[in-house]
């Protein structure tokens, strides 16, 4: 497969994770704008607009980590994989990912102590904490490959 | 690992060439190699150098290593 269809491919899947990630944050801010459909739900009645509004400002974080995945794919299109910029990039989603776990499991435990949040919803935040610790470290490992792979691509290009 | 060396090998060509009555284009050519990777050789930037392209570079300019490798310590 040619490296730029690689390239086409890889940028769908990132403009389909952010569209995901949007109407993701839309559904749970339907309640916010739709106040009617709370009545039916008394107990999130009471603390949904603070949990919202606490929760809300994470998607940013989520925008970031795609716009810098978006530069990945491009260089990968590019025929540009391995290069510094990728691996730095790799580490600033690493980043993004363990600030979006932190950020997410403080809410939540926040939200659970204070307003005595619904345990299901408590534990999948805290599934969403975990995947993004598991992006965390997969974002790692390929930020260490890659620069590896870049020496090595550097070594044999100045091999005469 | 490149760190703990404290010099670097040059490439003395430009004695040879001189001997030979070659220019570095005519060098190029012969080795099959481009002008890039003879100035990169020959500014020292190389980080390795194939056996058989040194063996062929000693072949055109029909010397030693010695004769165009040399080791300068970094001061």
């Amino acid at each position: 497969m040619e490296h730029s269809k690689i390239g086409f491919l890889l940028k769908a899947v990132v403009v389909g994770c952010g569209v995901l990630a949007i109407a993701a944050y839309l559904i749970t801010a339907y309640p916010f704008i739709n106040r009617e459909i709370l009545i039916f739900y008394p107990t999130i009645h009471q603390y949904y607009p603070y949990w919202f509004c606490c929760f809300a400002p994470s998607l940013i974080i989520i925008l970031v980590a795609l716009r810098s995945a978006w530069v990945i794919v491009g260089n990968i299109g590019n025929d540009n994989s391995f290069c510094i910029e990728n691996s730095k990039r790799f580490d600033r989603i690493k980043l993004l990912a363990l600030m979006y776990a932190g950020y997410i499991f403080l809410v939540e435990v926040m939200c659970f102590l204070i307003f005595a949040h619904k345990p299901f919803l408590f534990i999948s935040s805290m599934v969403l904490t975990l995947v993004a610790v598991g992006i965390a470290i997969v974002c790692k490992v390929l930020a260490i490959l890659i620069k590896k792979a870049t020496d090595l691509q550097d070594e044999q290009s100045l091999t005469i | 690992m490149d760190e703990d060396v404290k010099g670097r090998i040059i490439f003395n060509i430009d004695v040879m060439l001189a001997k030979r009555k070659m220019s570095l284009t005519e060098l190029s050519e012969k080795m099959g190699i481009t002008m890039a990777n003879m100035s990169i050789l020959k500014t020292g930037k190389a980080k390795a150098i194939k056996v058989s392209t040194l063996a062929k570079l000693c072949d055109i300019l029909d010397c030693q290593p010695a004769d165009i490798l040399e080791y300068q310590k970094d001061e």
